[in-house]
C-alpha cells in the first residue's frame, strides 16, 4: 500500500519511496507494456523508460491524486512513443504480414494461461492493429482520443480497430483459443 | 457483430488487472540510470531511431538555409559591385562628355582629318606633338566603329588588360580595372546610351593606342611608309567596323551570350514553376476485384532556388504545392429483365404458307444490364521539398535545353471527399516520395528566362494504401516557368 507519506517522500526524490512505488506498480505496468509491444524485451525497455520518466517528473505529481492512474498514463504514452520511434510506425492493412521475429519469440515465452495466450496473439498483430485495439478495448479510449494520441484520423482508428478484430477472430480460430 | 462483442469482452476482462512481474534487471537498469554515482540522470538510456524521412527533411532544410545564406551573401556582394560600377559609369560618362566635346569640336574638320592623315605622310617629320595629338584624336573619331569588336572581345574573353585600356582616356586619368560583370551591369543600366558610351569609351582606347603609336612614329621621325601603313590600317578597319556598328545600332544593346552571363553573374537563380499534372494509375488487386483509379487534372507549382555548379550542372531546392482529386471506383453490373408484354406469334399452315391457322401470345422480356459506378473521391494536397539536379544539355544563342532530375519529399494531406457504397477507405500516409524527370526549354532575355517544361514522375512511396490493392502511379505534367538570375 502506497501511503501519502510515501508519495510525499517520492516527490522529494527519496529512493526508498520510489522503490516502493516500483514494487507496487511495476507488474501492472509491465502487463501494459507487454500488451503494446512486440516482445518481452521491448516491454522491458518501455517499462524502464516509463519509470525513469515517472521519477523525473515526480515534482509535478499531486500527492492527493491516485498515482496508479498517473503511472498508467505515463506508461501508455511511453509505449506509444516507443512504437512510433522503434517500429517505424505504420498502420498496415496487410493482414497477411506478420513479424517473423514475433513468431520466433513464441517458443521463448511459454504462456499457459488464457490471458497469456491472448497476449501472445496480440503480439502477432501488426503494430497499428495492436495499438488501436489495446487503446480502444482494454484501455477504454474513444476513437477520437486514439486519433489524437496517434495523430491519425478518427476514421483510420475505426478502420484499424475493425480490421484488428477481424484478424483476432481468425487467429483465435487458428489457435483454438477457448472463448 | 456478436462475435466482435465477445472478442472485446474477452480481452477487456482478461487484461483487466493483468500483471506480470518484470525481470530484476529492469529495476537495476532504472537505478543505474537514475541513481548512478549519487546523481540523477534525466535521460533514458534507450536508443532512439528516427525515420529516414526526417533525415531527408533535415538535410533539405539545411541545404535550403545554406542556399539562402549564399543568396544573401551573393546579393550583398553584387550590391557592392554595382556601386563600384555605378561610380565607374559616372566617371566614364564624365570623361566621355569631355571627349565628346573634343571630338565634336574636331568633327567639322573630319574631312580634313583624312587629309591631315594623308598630309602626315609628307609632313610628319615636321609636325609638332600638338598637331599630331589633334590628328590622332580625329583619326580615332574615324575609328569609333572599330571599338565594337573590341568591346565584344572583352566581354567574351574577359581580357582585363583591355578593360583597363577601355577606361583610360586621353586626359591621363588613372587606369581602372573594369570587371566583365561590371561591364554587363553598365550595359544593363545605360540601355539606349550604351552604344554611345561604348563608342566613346572606345574612343578613349583608340586615343591611347593611336596616340602612343603616333608619338612613337612622330618622335622617331618615321618615314611616309609607316604613316601610309597606319592610314591604310585605319581605313580598312573602319570598313570592317561599319557592319558591326550597323548591327549594334539595330539592337538597342549588345546581346550577351548565355554562357558568359552564367560565368559572370551570380550562380544563383530563382525559378517559379506552374502547371498541370495528370496521373496514370495501375492497381494490382485480387482477381475477384474490379477497382480502378482515375484522376482529374491537378495543378502543381513550385519555387526553386538553383545553384549553378558550372555551365553544365547545378542543383536546387525549393518548396512545392500540388493538388489533385483521386477517384477510386468500381463497376457493378446487374442484369435484369423487364416485361415488355404479350407478343403474338403466328402459326402458318404448312400447306399454304400464306395462311395463318393460329395465333399464340408469348410473354416477352427485355434483358437490361445496368452498370453502377461506385466511387470514392479523395482530395490530395501535398507540400513537398523538391531536390533537383539540373543538367544543361544544349545552349544555342538565347535558347537553352535542360533536364532536371527531381526528388520530392512530400507531406501529404489526403481528405475523403465522398464515399459511395462505403468502399474501403484506404490508409492515408502522411509522407511520400516521388522521383521525376523534367525536360525543359527556356529562352533568356537579360536577367530573366521564360520556359516550358514537361514532367514525368513515379511515386516511390504511394500515399494511399488499401488492404489488398497496390497502386502504381506515374505522374505526367507540364507547364511554364520563369527564371530570374540573381
Amino acid at each position: 500500500m502506497i501511503t501519502k507519506e510515501v508519495l510525499t517522500k517520492f516527490t522529494q526524490g527519496d529512493k526508498g519511496a520510489f522503490d516502493s512505488i516500483y514494487t507496487a506498480y511495476s507488474p501492472g505496468m509491465f502487463g501494459i507494456c507487454l500488451r503494446y509491444t512486440r516482445c518481452a524485451d521491448d516491454a522491458q525497455d518501455v517499462l524502464q523508460d516509463s519509470f525513469i520518466k515517472l521519477y523525473n517528473s515526480r515534482e509535478k505529481f499531486d500527492v492527493n491524486l491516485a498515482i496508479g492512474a498517473w503511472i498508467k498514463t505515463i506508461t501508455i504514452r511511453t509505449a506509444l512513443n516507443y512504437i512510433k520511434e522503434n517500429y517505424r510506425w505504420v498502420l498496415t492493412d496487410d493482414e497477411m504480414k506478420f513479424d517473423q521475429s514475433v513468431l520466433d519469440n513464441e517458443n521463448e515465452i511459454e504462456y499457459t494461461e488464457l490471458k497469456n495466450k491472448l497476449l501472445l496473439l496480440l503480439q502477432k498483430l501488426p503494430d497499428g492493429y495492436r495499438t488501436v485495439f489495446n487503446l480502444y478495448t482494454v484501455d477504454n479510449l474513444t476513437h477520437k482520443e486514439i486519433a489524437e494520441h496517434l495523430n491519425i484520423s478518427e476514421g483510420t482508428s475505426k478502420s484499424q480497430y475493425f480490421k484488428a478484430k477481424k484478424m483476432i477472430a481468425l487467429l483465435l480460430e487458428e489457435e483454438k483459443v477457448e472463448k | 457483430m456478436k462475435e466482435q462483442d465477445e472478442i472485446e469482452q474477452l480481452f477487456s476482462s482478461s487484461f483487466d488487472g493483468f500483471e506480470k512481474t518484470p525481470p530484476l534487471d529492469v529495476k537495476a537498469a532504472i537505478d543505474a540510470s537514475l541513481f548512478a554515482a549519487g546523481s540523477v540522470n534525466t535521460e533514458a538510456p534507450t536508443k532512439r531511431r528516427r525515420g529516414i524521412i526526417w533525415w531527408f527533411t533535415l538535410a533539405a532544410l539545411i541545404g535550403l538555409s545554406g542556399l539562402g545564406g549564399g543568396l544573401f551573401l551573393s546579393s550583398r556582394n553584387s550590391g557592392n559591385e554595382s556601386n563600384d560600377s555605378s561610380g565607374a559609369i559616372s566617371q566614364v560618362s564624365k570623361q566621355n562628355q569631355d571627349l565628346e566635346n573634343r571630338v565634336s569640336k574636331h568633327n567639322v574638320k573630319q574631312n580634313q582629318v583624312v587629309d591631315s592623315i594623308n598630309s602626315t605622310q609628307t609632313s610628319s617629320s615636321n609636325s609638332s606633338s600638338n598637331s599630331s595629338k589633334e590628328d590622332i584624336i580625329m583619326s580615332s573619331k574615324t575609328t569609333i566603329k572599330k571599338s565594337n569588336p573590341i568591346v565584344k572581345n572583352v566581354k567574351g574573353k574577359s581580357k582585363s588588360s583591355l578593360n583597363g585600356n577601355l577606361l583610360r582616356n586621353g586626359t591621363g586619368i588613372k587606369e581602372k580595372v573594369f570587371e566583365p560583370q561590371n561591364y554587363i551591369s553598365v550595359e544593363a543600366s545605360t540601355n539606349n546610351k550604351l552604344n554611345e558610351d561604348e563608342s566613346l569609351t572606345a574612343v578613349n582606347a583608340n586615343n591611347d593606342d593611336e596616340e602612343q603609336l603616333a608619338k612613337n612614329e612622330i618622335s622617331n621621325n618615321s618615314n611616309q611608309k609607316a604613316v601610309e601603313a597606319q592610314s591604310t590600317k585605319l581605313d580598312s578597319s573602319s570598313v570592317n567596323t561599319n557592319e558591326t556598328m550597323n548591327n549594334t545600332a539595330s539592337n538597342s544593346k549588345l546581346p550577351i551570350p548565355t554562357d558568359i552571363k552564367s560565368q559572370n553573374n551570380s550562380p544563383f537563380s530563382i525559378s517559379i514553376y506552374g502547371g498541370m499534372t495528370y496521373g496514370l494509375s495501375s492497381l494490382t488487386q485480387p482477381s475477384t476485384s474490379n477497382f480502378e483509379m482515375k484522376e482529374a487534372l491537378g495543378f502543381s507549382s513550385s519555387v526553386e532556388v538553383n545553384y549553378a555548379l558550372n555551365s553544365r550542372f547545378g542543383f536546387g531546392v525549393g518548396v512545392d504545392l500540388n493538388s489533385r482529386m483521386d477517384n477510386f471506383y468500381t463497376y457493378e453490373a446487374t442484369t435484369d429483365s423487364a416485361y415488355v408484354g404479350l407478343m403474338p406469334q403466328y402459326v402458318y399452315d404448312p400447306q399454304n404458307t400464306d395462311s395463318i391457322i393460329d395465333t399464340l401470345y408469348v410473354e416477352e422480356y427485355n434483358l437490361t444490364t445496368t452498370t453502377i459506378e461506385q466511387s470514392q473521391f479523395i482530395r490530395h494536397t501535398s507540400f513537398a521539398l523538391p531536390l533537383t539536379f539540373n543538367w544543361n544539355l544544349y545552349t544555342k544563342g538565347k535558347w537553352n535545353y535542360g533536364l532536371a532530375t527531381v526528388v520530392r519529399l512530400s507531406y501529404v494531406n489526403n481528405k475523403l471527399v465522398s464515399n459511395e457504397q462505403n468502399l474501403e477507405i484506404p490508409e492515408f500516409k502522411k509522407f511520400s516520395a516521388r522521383l521525376s524527370l523534367r525536360p525543359q526549354v527556356m529562352y533568356s532575355f537579360d536577367e530573366f528566362a521564360l520556359g516550358a517544361y514537361l514532367n514525368v514522375g513515379y511515386d516511390l512511396i504511394p500515399t494511399l494504401q488499401w488492404t489488398d490493392i497496390q497502386r502504381n502511379r506515374i505522374d505526367l505534367g507540364g507547364g511554364l516557368f520563369l527564371r530570374i538570375q540573381l
